[in-house]
């Protein structure tokens, strides 16, 4: 018989197949992408069977730091029913029904439920298209955030301050029937900090703790934070309170500050670093002092470019993208301020992005003083992500007190069609201004939503694309007090507003990772 | 002319006829009385006779005894010895007795020449032998016996025998005569084909042995004759032709048989009693040693002779007596001075390893004679060198397993453990209720059951019976290998095959990673492909593909395809026992061997291939009745493979074996190395199989490598399963590649050949090295904890031994039989901790369905109450093993996926419980146990998915006690029974003496009983008794199969060899030929069938031609 044949077509086999793998191994090298509900608050498919939310940070009583209240929308065409249950710092617990009729929305002020100095929510309802955001409000301000909808064993804050005018707080909710214990770190200007009160720290099956950073890690103006369960999971939020004294140790130096920061946020904590993250609403104008930090809680320098797209290109220009190196384990800011490439007065989205290097997370905080409307900070970690639907809860202050900016933008290649839809007490019904609209790549629109949403708080970003939606909650100026005598003064200056939030929506439907 | 005459009182009941052939000689010299015993000779007779009427030495008379001949063999007598006298005898009693016949016929002689009849001596080899006697005053001489139609090969130059009388000749049988052993010496035997025994000597000992009729006479006779103090010497110079053709003459081929038999006897026989009291043992304990080899090796036959040596002799002690008497009267030597003429230590044993040792059916033995004259000088060093690696090689096994024989086999992967008690395994055998996958209707496995009778033949001992059942696959895989390559005829070829199959990583990374299924199919598949070999009478497995000087000779696979096809059905259905995934396997290697043999341009016997192949996996099925049928009725090609294996490794490693701890090094590489041997030097047969070793083995690592591309969208078996047929492939190549070596590489000159033969050697011993730390370790890296562990802590400080187990992860993590979930992830449910009952996941119950519904909804965040979900199922625990075994314990780590886990922790109702980081476990919080009392009338979710809105936590939970397919139950006298079994199956609530069938349905499916009322209550499940009878009768069915098999095997073989008899007599010469002439022709045809096979140096030439001609043509 021949021999060259079989031998040949034997080594071909075996060659090709090692070949054929190589390339297929190259290929593949491109990482899957994650679920995007490990990333942030993601909202059930409209037929889950139920849902669950929990809302870890907030106090429960008058004149309280953040006083809390969970507003639920009920975007379906069903009535929800389920219970809240409330859990206090101190062990205590209550819980009360909750029905929540279709497309409208239901606010729990969590002290009429139970009083503690902090509290956590468990929202349980027994439909998928529900969303849950939590307010707090307090005399430095009022914040708006999504209510987290699972637990992780790991959360990045990549911001917070424990100056003079700060006050900083984690707390962290055991919304389950067993024990957890974590480990808190933060990274400040001068390394890592492990504080050793905050190492093992047990936290208690359906409880929480807060944990003032303030008392701990004393006298940082940045510092990122990170919360790994040893055991079990957990949720957790960020209070942060600036009190307007300066972040200065003495009121002499407090005055030479370029700004003093006044305002009231809660955050949530992110679960995960993305090599992308999304800003929608981003603004430089006089008084408004916007900057971006960004925590690399990984080993590895990252190396990051941030784009701020501003609107009209054509007109305003493109400014080069800015480069950002974070060492491993640290943060870097980018301030605004400090870049004049980016012309005041001009609104704008920001684009996060890891060039090389492993994942960051990017968190925003626009700070208000002086020259602007309103007098605020608001903070806002990125998004991750974009969906053809995004659900916002919470409204303004229904006393005008406030006014609602949304703001989408078009991350993708392809133009999309937005509209916004309004809904809280039963009906739905278009935004006045709200669309249809179309977005091109990339562009992004703000829609002021305060003078077209009648008493409807609650709204539904709906696109034939996937977009990101953010919301601008902003005091509204408040007119000269008629009782001081300077009221008689027909020329006297409005006074601005206090408070200001910027906040994400949640995502649902489809929802798609960025990068 | 001599003075011997025929006795005057010589019984006259024979007729006897003397015939003068040779001349007078002169009185100085002594007698010779030649005695050829002779029985329907051949036609080689007529040259026999004609060597003896021209001997030189001149006083040699001839006595021819006809042993009963049908034919009387006078005329052919008288025309070449007409002086010869005759004596012919009524009946056949063997050789010894027809030889002692000249006691009583013969006086005055002073030798005795007795021959056989196809022994043709040189002319003076009577002389030589008479002179070496006055010489040596030897008692019993003979001369070197060679090869009838090749005098350069020895047959005999006598030998030794070890104490327990085992034979050990100078020379082996076929060894080139190179005047090596041309001196003379004393032996202790002379062989039988013509021995010189002074007459006085001979009437002394009373002569043979009557009593031993063929085989072991000749021992018999010198050992007596060494007792009575004669010298037994061979004599070189004096030679004879021996054609040995008795083989040709017997009906039925009891060599073995007989050799056993008669030394047996003449070990009892001739040792004083006190040495015999030291010595029988030892001779047992090698008879019983040699058995279970040959019992390992699947010859039954050779057990049976042995056994039947022993017994024989134990029904006949008056003989033995009789014998050890008259011996006792002649001795003048004692044991002590005879056993320092035997050699030292077994023969057998070293006959064994130096290859001398062929079975009866082996006919291309000679090709191992033919490698003895290509390797020359180093003939001896390198069959030593090869032998004692394969040896080596399975002492290093049995050395790396130590620990594990010694200390506890922990319950690793698929190496569950065993119930307590071997009846728990045929109670669960009868039982027509399965538990695993949510639990369902359904025939038991047929491995509970064959588990359960070897726990009972351990003693009832299931932990020994267990520990067998997986450890004695590891060697048993090179045995196998063994058998597979032993029909090539190289003692050499096999102990390559031996030691690559040993030295593959393979079995170790599956004995590490609880592969009980990889290592049956390790143990097994060789025997598959040796019965697909045979089917296809392929040679050297049959006389297919034989060069054509040899095709006519007797192949050794006699026996009928269909034989071979219930051979290969027993052979698949005892790996089917452990995994049914053989089947798969088995197809996977007859389409190796299928392409193979095309890609090779040698298709004969495909057809057999596909038919024995289809037949065996068919016979298989039907010893699996009913378990089988129900895996073929589900129509789910993954219940064949028990654990969905989805996790595929890169080529490079699959080549390597890499599954486990060994292999992860480049030495790996090297067997394939030895395995491309035969490639590149291999020519004929040797070149065909090693093609169609290495398609079987592309057919092992084909499927993996498709899956792993995307080109296959399959479950497939286990990766170590499918990587079996490329080790087989491998070794099979490799076996082939020294065969090459030995026959066809001297075909070449010195070159690049020679070097990589050397370089394939090499490859293999490096390529053994990565097995060195398993091997020091003493357990191949077998972790020495199980997940058992942690879980029996969870359910101990539970309470609930028994609690149902929901299992979810990567299925070779799973310590169960389980089902495709999605993904990388599969699930199962095991009530209490897991043995080997829920090892055989079996057709998809509606319980899985369920299962995976509920597991759906809270992997899409639609529910976060799988709790609530899984408690009308009964599962009260959810198991994710993370690690294979606990941490710490060695083992592999494997995250489940993400979503796997974030789903589980996001459910309200699980409670995760902390134990060993191997394991995660949820507690389920809305758990209401397998049976619950439910307010009556209640009314109840009517699809399963309803139960989410239900909180059970306030209903009673009655479960007291847990059996294999009943529950004990508490009264429930003010509710109905919710029970967590279908609604529409066997189960009934026994209470108070009533059976209650279920009045409803609870969740769409659960069984409802309404107020069954106070009392005891049982809920038990009501076995078919169709099903239970044909559980019973599984056994019967395999002995019915097996018995078949024999009798088909013995049928076909009698029926090849009448055909063969039937040949030889239409090839006899005919009657009026010239006598010498036509014995010319005749023995030239016999010569060429004796060496049939064999690729002697003699058809070389022409073989070659033929080659270059067919290549020409075909070029």
């Amino acid at each position: 018989m021949r021999r060259w044949p079989p031998l040949v077509l034997i080594v071909a086999l075996l060659v090709g197949a090692l070949v054929v793998e190589r390339a297929r191994d190259q290929a593949a090298a491109v990482p899957s992408a994650p679920d995007p509900a490990g990333l942030l608050p993601v909202g059930l498919p409209d037929d889950a069977l139920g849902s669950i939310w929990f809302c870890a940070g907030q106090t429960a009583g008058d004149d309280t730091r953040a006083d809390g209240t969970v507003v639920v929308a009920n975007l379906g065409p069903d009535d929800a029913s389920g219970r809240i249950e409330v859990v206090g710092d101190d062990g205590e617990r209550a819980s009360q029904a909750l029905e929540v009729a279709a497309a409208s929305t239901e606010r729990v002020r969590l002290a009429d439920v139970l009083t503690a100095d902090w509290v956590a929510a468990r929202v349980e309802l027994d439909r998928g298209h529900v969303v849950v955001e939590h307010e707090v409000a307090g005399p430095e301000g009022r914040d708006v955030a999504a209510c987290h909808n699972r637990a992780d064993d790991t959360w990045y804050l990549p911001s917070g301050a424990t100056t003079r005018d700060a006050r900083m707080t984690v707390a962290i909710y055991n919304p389950y029937a067993d024990e957890d214990v974590v480990d808190l770190s933060f990274v400040t200007g001068e390394g890592q900090r492990r504080p050793r009160d905050l190492q093992d720290l047990p936290i208690p099956a359906r409880s929480v703790v807060a944990v003032d950073v303030t008392s701990v890690v004393t006298v940082r103006e940045i510092l990122a934070t990170t919360v790994s369960a040893r055991r079990g999971r957990v949720v957790v939020d960020r209070i942060q309170t600036y009190d307007g004294r300066g972040a200065s140790a003495t009121e002499e130096e407090a005055a030479a500050e370029a700004y003093r920061r006044t305002g009231l946020t809660v955050t949530p904590a992110v679960p995960r670093p993305r090599p992308v993250w999304r800003f929608p609403a981003g603004v430089k104008s006089p008084g408004i002092h916007e900057r971006v930090v960004v925590f690399n809680p990984g080993r590895d320098e990252a190396e990051v470019e941030i784009t701020v797209s501003l609107d009209d290109p054509r007109r305003n220009g493109r400014p080069e993208p800015f480069p950002l190196t974070v060492a491993g384990g640290d943060f870097e800011v980018f301030d605004l301020d400090a870049a004049p490439e980016v012309p005041p007065e001009v609104r704008h989205s920001l684009l996060v992005r890891t060039v090389s290097g492993p994942g960051v997370i990017a968190e925003r905080s626009i700070d208000a003083e002086g020259a602007a409307t309103y007098v605020g900070v608001a903070t806002s970690t990125g998004s991750p992500v974009a969906a053809r639907r995004w659900a916002f809860a919470a409204g303004p202050r229904p006393d005008g007190a406030e006014a609602a900016r949304m703001v989408v933008m078009n991350p993708g290649s392809e133009e999309v069609d937005v509209r916004l839809v309004a809904f809280g007490d039963g009906r739905r019904a278009a935004v006045r201004g709200g669309g249809p609209f179309r977005l091109g790549p990339g562009d992004r629109r703000e829609i002021v939503v305060e003078t077209l949403l009648d008493d409807r708080g609650s709204v539904e970003v709906l696109a034939s694309g996937p977009i990101v939606a953010e919301r601008r909650l902003i005091a509204s100026e408040t007119a000269p007090d008629e009782s001081s005598d300077e009221s008689s003064d027909a020329d006297a200056e409005p006074q601005p507003g206090m408070g200001a939030s910027t906040t994400l929506g949640i995502p649902l439907g489809t929802v798609t990772v960025l990068g | 002319m001599t003075d011997a005459r025929p006795r005057a009182d010589a019984p006259s009941t024979a007729r006897t006829s003397v015939v003068d052939g040779t001349a007078p000689e002169p009185p100085t010299a002594p007698a010779v009385v030649a005695v050829v015993v002779t029985r329907d000779p051949g036609p080689w007779f007529e040259e026999v006779l004609a060597s003896l009427r021209d001997q030189t030495y001149k006083q040699l008379s001839v006595l021819i005894v006809d042993a009963a001949s049908e034919v009387d063999p006078s005329p052919r007598i008288a025309a070449v010895l007409p002086r010869a006298r005759i004596r012919r005898l009524d009946r056949n009693s063997g050789f010894g007795a027809a030889a002692n016949e000249v006691l009583d016929l013969v006086e005055g002689a002073a030798f005795h020449l007795l021959c056989h009849d196809d022994v043709a001596l040189e002319p003076d080899a009577v002389r030589n032998l008479v002179e070496e006697a006055f010489r040596t005053n030897a008692g019993v001489l003979g001369p070197k016996l060679v090869d009838w139609q090749d005098s350069r090969r020895i047959r005999s130059v006598g030998g030794s025998v070890d104490k327990v009388g085992v034979p050990a000749p100078f020379a082996e049988p076929g060894e080139l005569d190179q005047e090596q052993h041309d001196g003379i010496r004393d032996v202790f035997y002379v062989a039988g084909g013509a021995t010189l025994v002074r007459a006085d000597l001979f009437a002394t000992l009373g002569g043979f042995d009557r009593d031993i009729t063929y085989h072991g006479d000749d021992i018999d006779l010198c050992w007596r004759a060494h007792v009575a103090g004669a010298r037994v010497v061979i004599v070189p110079a004096a030679v004879g032709r021996h054609l040995e053709a008795l083989g040709e003459r017997r009906t039925r081929d009891d060599r073995r048989h007989l050799q056993q038999r008669h030394r047996v006897r003449t070990l009892l026989s001739s040792y004083r009693m006190l040495t015999l009291v030291r010595v029988v043992p030892q001779a047992l304990v090698l008879s019983t040693v040699e058995a279970v080899v040959a019992l390992a090796g699947g010859r039954f036959r050779h057990v049976g002779d042995i056994v039947g040596a022993w017994t024989w002799n134990l029904r006949h002690p008056g003989a033995i007596m009789r014998r050890r008497r008259a011996l006792a009267r002649a001795r003048i030597v004692g044991d002590t001075e005879v056993r320092d003429l035997q050699v030292r230590g077994s023969a057998r044993l070293t006959a064994f390893l130096r290859g001398q040792l062929s079975s009866g059916d082996d006919r291309l033995a000679a090709l191992a004679s033919t490698g003895r004259e290509l390797s020359g000088a180093l003939r001896g060093p390198l069959t030593r060198l090869t032998v004692g690696a394969a040896v080596v090689a399975l002492a290093v096994m049995a050395v790396g397993t130590r620990n594990l024989i010694s200390q506890p086999l922990p319950a690793v992967g698929e190496m569950a453990a065993f119930p307590d008690g071997s009846l728990d395994l045929l109670g669960n055998h009868l039982s027509g209720w399965r538990t695993t996958g949510g639990g369902g209707e359904g025939p038991s496995p047929t491995g509970v059951g064959a588990f359960g009778l070897t726990s009972l033949l351990a003693m009832g001992s299931t932990g020994v019976a267990r520990k067998i059942l997986v450890l004695a696959l590891l060697p048993a895989g090179p045995l196998a290998a063994w058998r597979l390559t032993r029909p090539i005829g190289s003692i050499r070829a096999a102990a390559a095959a031996v030691v690559v199959y040993a030295a593959i990583p393979l079995p170790y990374n599956a004995l590490s990673g609880g592969s009980w299924s990889a290592l049956a199919t390790y143990a097994t598949v060789p025997w598959i492909v040796l019965g697909l070999a045979r089917a296809m009478r392929l040679a050297p497995y049959g006389p297919v593909d034989l060069p054509a000087e040899a095709a006519d000779a007797p192949g050794p696979s006699l026996t009928s395809l269909p034989a071979r096809i219930l051979g290969l059905g027993l052979a698949v259905g005892l790996a089917a026992i452990v995994t049914p995934a053989i089947v798969i396997v088995t197809a996977l290697v007859v389409a190796g061997l299928l392409v193979g043999s095309l890609v090779a341009g040698r298709p004969a016997g495909v057809v057999r291939l596909v038919v024995a192949g289809i037949g065996g996996v068919a016979v298989a099925g039907v010893l699996h009745l009913p378990w089988s049928a129900s895996l073929v009725g589900a129509g789910d090609w993954s219940s064949l493979l028990v654990a969905e294996e989805t996790r595929i490794r890169p080529f490079g490693q699959l080549l390597r074996f890499q599954t486990g701890p060994f292999g992860d090094t480049p030495l790996s590489w090297a067997f394939l190395a030895a395995a491309a041997l035969p490639l590149v030097i291999g020519r004929g047969w040797r070149l065909a199989w090693a093609v169609r070793g290495w398609f079987v083995a592309l057919a092992g690592w084909g499927p993996l490598f498709a899956t792993d591309q995307g080109w296959l969208d399959l479950d497939l078996p286990p990766t170590e399963v499918l990587l079996v047929p490329a080790a087989v492939g491998l070794a099979l190549s490799a076996a082939m590649g020294v065969a090459a070596f030995e026959v066809d590489l001297r075909q070449y000159r010195f070159g690049w050949r020679q070097g990589a033969t050397i370089a394939a050697a090499v490859a293999v011993v490096v390529g053994s090295v990565t097995l060195v730390p398993g091997v020091v370790g003493g357990r191949w890296e077998v972790p020495r904890s199980s997940l058992d562990r942690p879980l029996a802590t969870v359910l101990d400080v539970g309470g609930d031994p028994e609690a149902r187990l929901l299992w979810l992860g990567p299925p070779d993590l799973l310590p169960v039989g389980s089902h495709r979930y999605a993904g990388a992830v599969s699930l199962a449910t095991s009530d209490g901790l897991p043995d080997v009952t829920d090892r055989w996941v079996g057709p998809r119950h509606e319980g899985v369905d369920r299962l995976s519904a509920s597991i759906g909804l809270a992997r899409e965040r639609r529910t976060a109450h799988l709790g609530r979900l899984l408690a009308p199922e009964g599962v009260r625990y959810v198991v994710v093993p993370t690690r294979s075994v606990p941490a710490g314990s060695g083992g592999v780590e494997r995250p489940p996926p993400s979503w796997l886990a974030d789903a589980l922790a996001a459910q309200a109702d699980l409670e995760q419980v902390v134990t060993d980081s191997s394991l995660l476990v949820y507690r389920n919080l809305a758990w209401t146990g397998v049976a619950a009392e439910v307010p009556a009338g209640a009314d109840l979710p009517s699809s399963p998915a309803g139960a989410v809105g239900l909180d059970g936590r306030g209903w009673r939970r009655l479960v007291t006690s847990t059996a294999t397919d009943s529950y004990t139950l508490r009264s429930a006298p003010d509710g109905d029974v919710v029970a967590a079994v279908p609604a529409d199956s066997g189960w009934e609530l026994r209470a108070d003496g009533r059976d209650l069938d279920a009045s409803g349905q609870a969740f769409g499916w659960a069984a409802r009983f309404e107020e069954p009322g106070d009392g005891r209550t049982t809920l038990a499940f009501d076995t078919d008794v169709a099903h239970t009878a044909l559980a019973v009768g599984q056994p019967v069915l395999w002995l019915v199969v097996f018995g078949a098999r024999v009798v088909v095997g013995r049928r076909a073989r009698r029926q090849a060899r009448d055909v063969k008899t039937a040949d030889r007599a239409s090839s006899s010469p005919a009657v009026d030929e010239d006598p010498v002439t036509a014995a010319a022709t005749a023995v030239a045809g016999l010569a060429a069938r004796t060496a049939a096979g064999s690729d002697g140096p003699g058809s070389d030439a022409r073989r070659r031609g033929r080659r270059r001609r067919r290549e020409k043509e075909e070029g």
